[in-house]
């Protein structure tokens, strides 16, 4: 039985698809049907909405998430009315979410839920503490998807399973190459460095940071306004000229573009600085650029980084089109060097 | 309309702050206390105080609720707000599985807060006993926070489920089966708990009353605050201070020096003295006081006794007025207008005047203020009017700030039977280090009028 025995080593889980449609569900609930309960307490939520019966742009039906007894879920007030499972509520949030206050219960028998969850990264992970703390679960797993615009980010969770397939492109090629690119993205070191928790508190920006004396000065507001420099914080004229070349490292609290990557390494013929972002998701740039970056001698790396445990696929597109699944499965496991499953053939 | 706290705390005198300091363990009680009136009736106030006397004595070190302080706020902490959920109920609403798990919540702490006090008297609380709706919701007596339609419910219901969960695969049609059952089952409860809607509901109050209560006589221990008298005839404040600016003076490391100020109704009382002598936050104190002793607060002083009054007018200079698109003149013009409407219709009000028509020409301010302490005579109100002019002639009350002595500020306030205003605005300018040469010439240009 693949990959579920490393599963019982960590805390936390989550699974994400690269694309709708990719087996996610499935995924999902070939993890949950495997696990033995007997052994572990699990608990079960989403980060925003998830577990239609129908999918909500072609239309074609899903699969729902399935439970067994005894595990824990969270989902939002609206989806626990329409559960079809006999579960026992245990407790209820005060926090609203857009679709009603998070409700947590245990399933007493088998049976189907919509799961949707905490709406923030911060949420997430007050979740997982309360699950663990107040009701003794040894792994809790996080449906994610990476496609889905959300502010929650799978990454804060341990372990990941990356679920890919046919909707993403019905190239074998193009599939693999942006699997794989994706799974290098996952695959950054946790950056060295320490980053003080000043630095990693801020909301936004782009910062200069030396990682010695732990100082830092801001470098842009933002990525997406790269020509406005911060003015009027701190003596920052001062910094630029004395100072620059002490910083060590670049902090990007929020996205990093292709664009940001370019004029941090425009005119230079090596790039001695390490760029730290928070994690794998918040990456926005093309291979080529990235690879451009990493050949001038850069150093891309996240604070907070997610053991790739496995990749699932679903060689099945839904407009019906079907790749061969051994081969994908093949070509993709020799490029990524890490186990590749077709959940379908073990469903 | 009566005044909700609500609005209260977004008036400028520091209602806010001792708002803050109170420490409520539920939303619930937050809610409560939001929406809570200003009391005006004598009995009423004089209910929240011997309430709040109660809550001192069994809060205070030996006091037989401080012992069981931490359990109660566990308990508390899982009070929440479901007056929603029981009004459904109540309008015949067959409730779901997350309301008839809130009243579960409610009842079971009602009944570990009911079962830890239950050898205390204490008569500002009474707990209703529900027992009964505990065991309604509780059949098999775990009596932990968590719900869902037992199988003990229903004999029926409970070997369908067996049989649901020996089925390998998942089976719609047992599981509508079961759905039916737990329908009618919700239907049933349901109509069982509406019965006890007006218990459940005292339970609700009561126990955000505790909550409040436990609060304010918390509050009184922390910010030394004094339970006051309700008086007739004299507003009296012995060792009044301001909590918030005492407790930023206290950072800096600085003392807040504690005034003592009497009151007569229906005569003005006129406050003069220097700058910086601390008349508009008396003024502010009091409008705090005013406000604290309506909803049942402690007092920031030594002692205290209050007139209920209808209503509270405090004119401070420091309005945001330009939003009104007014002129300071005329934002305080149109506040003293509207405070002397209600006296003359008879409204018994608080009336604390700061500065009035200071931002004119002194010959007519002074005209005016007069005027204002001539129409306050003999009306049902408790007035402040603080001022730089010299009035002369007029029934009122008079006391002065002690001022600037040996370079030292002497907040205190002193009976006053001096016609004349102080003159210290320049000595105190110089103490705060303002330009000399400014101050010099000042200085000479009030020497010659004086010569003349």
């Amino acid at each position: 039985m693949p990959f579920i025995q490393e599963l019982l080593k960590y805390r936390s889980l989550s699974i994400v698809g690269l694309e709708k449609n990719t087996g996610k569900t499935e995924c999902l609930n070939y993890v949950l049907d495997r696990l033995p309960l007997d052994k572990i307490r699990v608990g079960v939520s989403s980060i925003g909405l998830d577990g239609e019966r129908t999918d909500q742009v072609t239309r074609s039906s899903k699969p729902e998430i399935i439970l067994r007894e005894g595990v824990l879920f969270t989902t939002s007030e609206k989806h626990y009315k329409q559960r079809r499972i006999i579960s026992e509520l245990i407790e209820v949030e005060d926090q609203h979410t857009s679709l009603g206050r998070l409700i947590t219960a245990r399933a007493v028998s088998s049976g189907k839920v919509m799961l949707s969850g905490p709406p923030s990264s911060q949420s997430l992970r007050r979740w997982i503490d309360r699950l663990k703390t107040n009701y003794n679960v040894d792994l809790c797993i996080i449906d994610g998807a990476l496609s889905r615009l959300s502010p929650a980010s799978p990454a804060i969770s341990e372990a990941m399973i990356l679920a890919t397939g046919a909707a993403l492109s019905m190239s074998i090629n193009e599939l693999i190459n942006k699997t794989a690119f994706t799974v290098e993205l996952i695959g950054i070191e946790k950056s060295k460095k320490k980053i003080s928790d000043l630095l990693a508190e801020k909301p936004s920006g782009v910062w200069n940071y030396n990682s010695l004396n732990r100082n830092f000065s801001p470098l842009y507001e933002s990525a997406f306004t790269l020509e406005r420099e911060f003015n009027g914080v701190g003596n920052e004229g001062d910094h630029k000229k004395s100072a620059q070349s002490e910083f060590d490292t670049i902090f990007i609290s929020g996205a990093l573009t292709d664009r940001l990557l370019k004029k941090l390494s425009l005119g230079k013929r090596e790039i001695t600085k390490e760029v730290v972002v928070r994690d794998f998701t918040k990456i926005f740039i093309t291979p080529l650029t990235y690879r451009n970056f990493i050949k001038r001698g850069g150093k891309i790396s996240v604070l907070q980084r997610s053991n790739l445990i496995a990749v699932c696929v679903n060689p099945v597109s839904p407009n019906g089109y079907s790749l061969d699944s051994n081969m994908l499965c093949k070509e993709l496991e020799a490029k990524i060097g890490l186990p590749v499953y077709d959940i379908f053939n073990y469903n | 309309m009566a005044l909700r706290f609500r609005k209260i705390l977004d008036i400028p005198c520091g209602v806010r702050y001792m708002y803050s300091t109170l420490n409520l363990i539920s939303p619930l009680s937050e809610t409560i206390l939001l929406d809570n009136k200003m009391e005006v009736d004598r009995e009423k106030i004089a209910l929240l105080y011997s309430n709040l006397q109660e809550f001192k004595s069994l809060m205070g070190k030996e006091g037989e609720l401080n012992f069981l302080k931490e359990k109660i706020t566990l308990h508390l902490s899982h009070l929440k707000d479901i007056r929603n959920s029981l009004k459904r109920i109540s309008e015949g609403v067959i409730a779901d599985d997350i309301e008839l798990f809130e009243i579960k919540s409610l009842a079971l702490v009602n009944q570990n807060i009911k079962s830890l006090i239950k050898n205390i008297t204490i008569k500002a609380i009474e707990l209703p006993d529900l027992e009964h709706v505990l065991d309604l919701l509780d059949p098999d007596g775990n009596r932990i926070t968590s719900f869902y339609i037992y199988d003990s419910y229903s004999q029926e219901l409970k070997e369908l489920r067996e049989k649901l969960k020996n089925e390998k695969s998942y089976n719609e049609e047992f599981f509508y089966k079961c759905a039916l059952i737990e329908d009618k089952i919700r239907a049933k409860l349901s109509k069982e708990i509406k019965s006890y809607y007006s218990l459940l509901e005292e339970s609700l109050y009561n126990l955000a009353n505790l909550d409040i209560l436990m609060a304010k006589a918390l509050q009184l221990h922390s910010l030394n605050l004094s339970i006051p008298e309700i008086s007739n005839s004299t507003v009296n404040y012995k060792g009044l201070f301001n909590p918030e600016v005492e407790y930023i003076l206290s950072k800096e490391g600085r003392d807040y020096q504690n005034t003592d100020i009497t009151i007569n109704f229906g005569k003005p009382l006129l406050i003069t003295g220097s700058n910086m002598g601390g008349k508009s936050l008396t003024l502010k104190t009091i409008a705090l006081c005013q406000y604290l002793f309506q909803m049942g607060f402690g007092i920031p002083a030594n002692s205290a006794s209050i007139i209920p009054v209808q209503e509270v007018h405090l004119s401070s200079g420091d309005d945001e007025d330009y939003k009104k698109g007014l002129s300071s003149f005329a934002a305080e013009m149109k506040r003293i207008d509207s405070m002397i409407n209600r006296v003359s219709k008879g409204y018994q009000i608080l009336s604390l005047t700061d500065e009035p028509a200071r931002t004119t020409n002194p010959a007519e301010g002074k005209a005016l203020t007069e005027a204002l302490i001539d129409i306050l005579v003999g009306t049902k109100s408790v007035s402040i009017i603080t001022t730089h002019y010299t009035i002369e002639n007029r029934i009122c009350d008079r006391i002065r700030v002690k001022g600037f002595i040996d370079g030292k500020m002497d907040y205190s306030l002193v009976e006053d039977s001096m016609k004349e205003t102080p003159a210290e605005a320049l000595n105190i300018a110089e103490s705060l280090g303002i330009n000399s040469l400014w101050l010099d010439l000042a200085r000479k240009e009030l020497e010659k009028n004086i010569k003349k």
